[in-house]
């Protein structure tokens, strides 16, 4: 049969892979296996109830509205709660028509790239990022500038020689894209310095920043740091947030703010992939802020993951072999990046699954290559328990890897 | 930044892209007072809302479940609810790795052209046809060739002769898309005779077929044609459906079901898109169908749609001109009227003037063309509204010169 569509395929299509994420956590489903893979967040932390009780209230209320088509730009008390919620970290209001509600944040990307990218044009990011995001840049065609990375993130210095040799080379350079909080796999976070730097080499070359940041508000410990957002007066800055992290991934509901010329091109593409985001969805998360349950499970999931990471910490210190192993802890977010600087990820993994516990390679998280002594581990997922047991079998690994 | 800062960072499509036209006249048919048969809305008073607002216990009960990021494939339940609850239309059970839910089946299309389409391809579409589905084939840089329809749908007689004029000039045709039953716009549905033969042709040629079906459901009168996808025994078929008119566009969820390979490829690209469709609102629809509502809820849509079409049905046949020439559909949302000698864009200003507001017909040529056509909306408009909204229709027509 397929042999009628294999010669039908596009392009594009014959080099699609799966994400590596996707296809091992069917591998890290296996019974017995601890898994610290998956990014995903705690279930325990899910406020169910609460979520059941604005869900329906407001088909209650609004049923008939939020039954109908919806507009692209999204269900409008969602959007003036949003403007008003982020106020703080976004350093102002946000105007209707500087806010789009999406699919995830995973839509912004794939919006922004529609609009922005050729095959063949670069996009600059840190030299480990979210495989997520580099994967549906991929699907448009991008390349990568990748810049490296420290424990206070971006080395931001580097980017205007980098940009200086992309433009040597003729290659259109669309969009940067940063994930400066708690950083997915690095978990390290932009420092102030860097952020406002950033903001104006970013201004001067009129090159965009896609600021994701999807975990900005799980911090632990620390002060915020001000969003890149607020540090830009020009609009050269599009900032990408989600319910995922501080709500509940299953909605499927993020937002994009930023320079309305922009939001209104991403808002056009956005008819054309899906209409609209889920109403039923978008006006169940709007119900739920709005009845105070978002501000008042926030310190809630924070506190939940604040002792995971403490525990987690704990249990590495304890059980994995400190002269092997390096790492920075995150103030905030699900990951950790583990550096081995004598050990191959990849031979550690067949061993680690060997003993019932996997986490993610670090390799994928590259897009130019590079990561193959890291791998990342997430923190949010497991049990107490299964912290230490797998903290246990992940040390052993490590060791045997070593003598091997 | 300035427009033109961002000028230069648009992709080639991105500075093409343009607001669709049938929006910004959308915008004109919103001022108080104006009866609409433009948009293609349900009725919002024929909406469960009770039911569904009951299926919503699925989040106090699959909580932890239905909160979390979901397969990209889409809620087992209700692709497994789904498979039964369609298999007599789709002639058998599908298979689990067949089917994709998606976020409504606008992403059907664009899942559905990223796995096949390279700039410059060709698409056979119908003429008139759906410009939701030309956007996002547009933007996928597609190239279109058009087959005209008659009363019977596509006229697939036309087929051979079209795409061996253009594979003899070189072009590559990915697929043909339709919408088979009570056409957008035109309200035709495909016959049986030419169902068999556009997938004979189909065959021949290693052309698939994009079928696309979001109003097959709504049948008001006469018996239903089987699906393509049912007399498909070679996987020529990729068959999309969606809640949007049985349930509620709000929920955005839709499905499609194509060949393992094909709908393996889909969920890859939307893995990048949107990583999964909405898990509660996958689950809320899945609860709703479980309680039996789909199945209890439908017949009242049929009958509330039927009365409306036939009161739409009787007002154009006291107020439309005689020369007035359109069908009565059988199913979905709209007529589809053609007047001989009149601007529908010229019409268009008059009747919203005089409160009264369509789609011009051009916007569902893909080449541009019909320009004595005009698209209704018989679903939206509150019964009171249509009788009146003809009337308005009628008039402007007779101004511009309709008899």
């Amino acid at each position: 049969m397929s042999s009628f569509w294999e010669p039908l395929y596009g392009r594009a299509s014959r080099s699609l892979k799966p994400s590596p994420i996707r296809e091992m956590l069917h591998l890290t489903r296996r019974p017995g296996i601890i898994s610290f893979a998956g990014g995903m967040p705690d279930p325990a932390a899910f406020p169910v109830e609460a979520f059941r009780e604005a869900a329906n209230l407001i088909l209650e209320e609004q049923g008939r509205d939020i039954l109908q088509y919806g507009t692209t730009e999204g269900y409008p008390p969602l959007k003036s709660f949003l403007s008003d919620w982020t106020a703080p970290r976004m350093g102002r209001n946000l105007a209707e028509d500087e806010l789009l509600i999406t699919a995830g944040s995973t839509q912004v990307v794939d919006l922004l790239s529609w609009a922005t990218i050729d095959p063949g044009d670069a996009i600059v990011c840190e030299e480990a990022t979210f495989l997520g995001s580099t994967g549906t840049m991929r699907n448009h065609g991008a390349t990568f500038i990748t810049v490296p990375c420290d424990a206070e993130g971006m080395r931001v210095d580097l980017l205007p020689s980098l940009l200086e040799e992309a433009k040597k080379r003729g290659q259109a350079v669309k969009y940067i894209y940063t994930i400066p909080n708690f950083h997915n796999p690095l978990g390290c976070t932009l420092s102030l310095e860097r952020r406002h730097l950033l903001v104006r080499i970013a201004q001067d070359w009129a090159i965009p920043i896609l600021e994701d940041d999807p975990y900005g508000y799980i911090r632990y410990d620390g002060e915020h740091l001000p969003t890149l957002f607020s540090l830009d007066s020009r609009g050269i800055v599009i900032y990408a947030g989600s319910f995922s992290k501080i709500l509940a991934p299953g909605t499927r509901v993020g937002w994009t703010a930023g320079d309305r010329e922009i939001i209104r091109k991403m808002a056009v593409f956005k008819q054309a992939v899906d209409v609209c985001t889920s109403v039923v969805a978008q006006a169940q998360v709007y119900k739920y802020c709005e009845l105070g349950y978002l501000d008042a499970f926030l310190p809630k999931i924070i506190a939940h993951y604040r002792k995971k990471r403490d525990d987690f910490e704990t249990a590495m210190r304890r059980f994995l072999p400190l002269e092997e192993v390096s790492w920075v802890k995150p103030q905030g977010g699900y990951f950790y990046w583990l550096e081995t600087p004598r050990v191959l990820a990849r031979e550690l993994f067949d061993r680690a699954i060997e003993k019932q516990v996997a986490f993610v390679l670090g390799e994928p998280f590259f897009p130019n290559g590079g990561g193959e002594r890291a791998f990342r581990v997430c923190f949010t997922f497991a049990s107490p328990e299964q912290t230490d047991e797998g903290m246990k079998r992940l040390g052993d690994a490590i060791r045997d890897s070593l003598e091997a | 930044m300035s427009e033109k800062a961002w000028q230069n960072l648009y992709s080639q499509v991105g500075a093409a892209l343009k607001p669709s036209p049938i929006r910004e006249l959308l915008k004109l048919t919103k001022r108080p007072g104006m009866i609409s048969f433009a948009g293609g809305n349900p009725d919002p008073a024929i909406f469960p809302v009770k039911e569904f607002a009951e299926a919503a216990r699925i989040f106090g009960e699959r909580g932890e479940e239905v909160l979390q990021y979901g397969m990209t494939e889409g809620f087992e339940p209700l692709k497994t609810f789904l498979s039964e609850w369609m298999a007599p239309k789709m002639g058998r059970v599908t298979q689990s790795e067949e089917m994709l839910i998606t976020t409504g089946s606008q992403q059907v299309t664009d899942l559905f052209c990223s796995v096949m389409v390279d700039p410059g391809d060709t698409v056979i579409v119908e003429e008139p046809t759906y410009p939701g589905a030309l956007h996002t084939m547009r933007n996928h840089r597609v190239s279109f060739l058009g087959v005209p329809c008659d009363e019977n749908g596509m006229q697939v007689d036309l087929l051979p002769e079209i795409i061996r004029k253009a594979r003899a000039e070189g072009r590559k045709i990915k697929f043909i898309y339709t919408i088979v039953n009570f056409q957008n716009p035109s309200g035709y549905t495909l016959s049986a005779e030419r169902r068999r033969r556009l997938l004979e042709i189909s065959i021949e040629t290693g052309i698939p077929i994009y079928e696309d079906d979001p109003y097959g459901l709504l049948r008001y009168n006469g018996t239903d044609e089987p699906t393509i996808f049912s007399m498909d025994t070679q996987g020529m078929v990729l068959y999309a459906g969606s809640f949007s008119k049985i349930l509620a566009p709000g929920s955005r969820v839709g499905w499609v079901v194509a060949p393992k390979d094909v709908t393996r490829k889909m969920v890859m690209v939307k893995q990048g898109v949107d990583m999964c469709t909405s898990v509660v609102a996958q689950a809320a629809v899945y609860e709703y169908c479980r309680l039996g509502y789909l199945d209890g809820h439908l017949p009242k849509i049929l009958d509330h749609y039927r009365k409306k079409r036939d009161a739409m049905a009787e007002a154009f046949r006291e107020t439309l001109p005689s020369n007035a020439v359109y069908s009565i559909p059988e199913g979905g949302f709209f007529f589809w009227i053609r007047l001989p000698g009149i601007d529908t864009k010229e019409l268009f200003y008059k009747a919203v003037d005089k409160g009264v507001a369509f789609v011009v017909g051009e916007s569902f040529y893909p080449f541009g063309g019909g320009n004595d056509t005009l698209r209704t909306c018989f679903t939206f408009a509150q019964p009171e509204e249509i009788g009146e909204g003809a009337r308005r229709l009628g008039l402007a027509i007779r101004e511009l010169g309709g008899k």
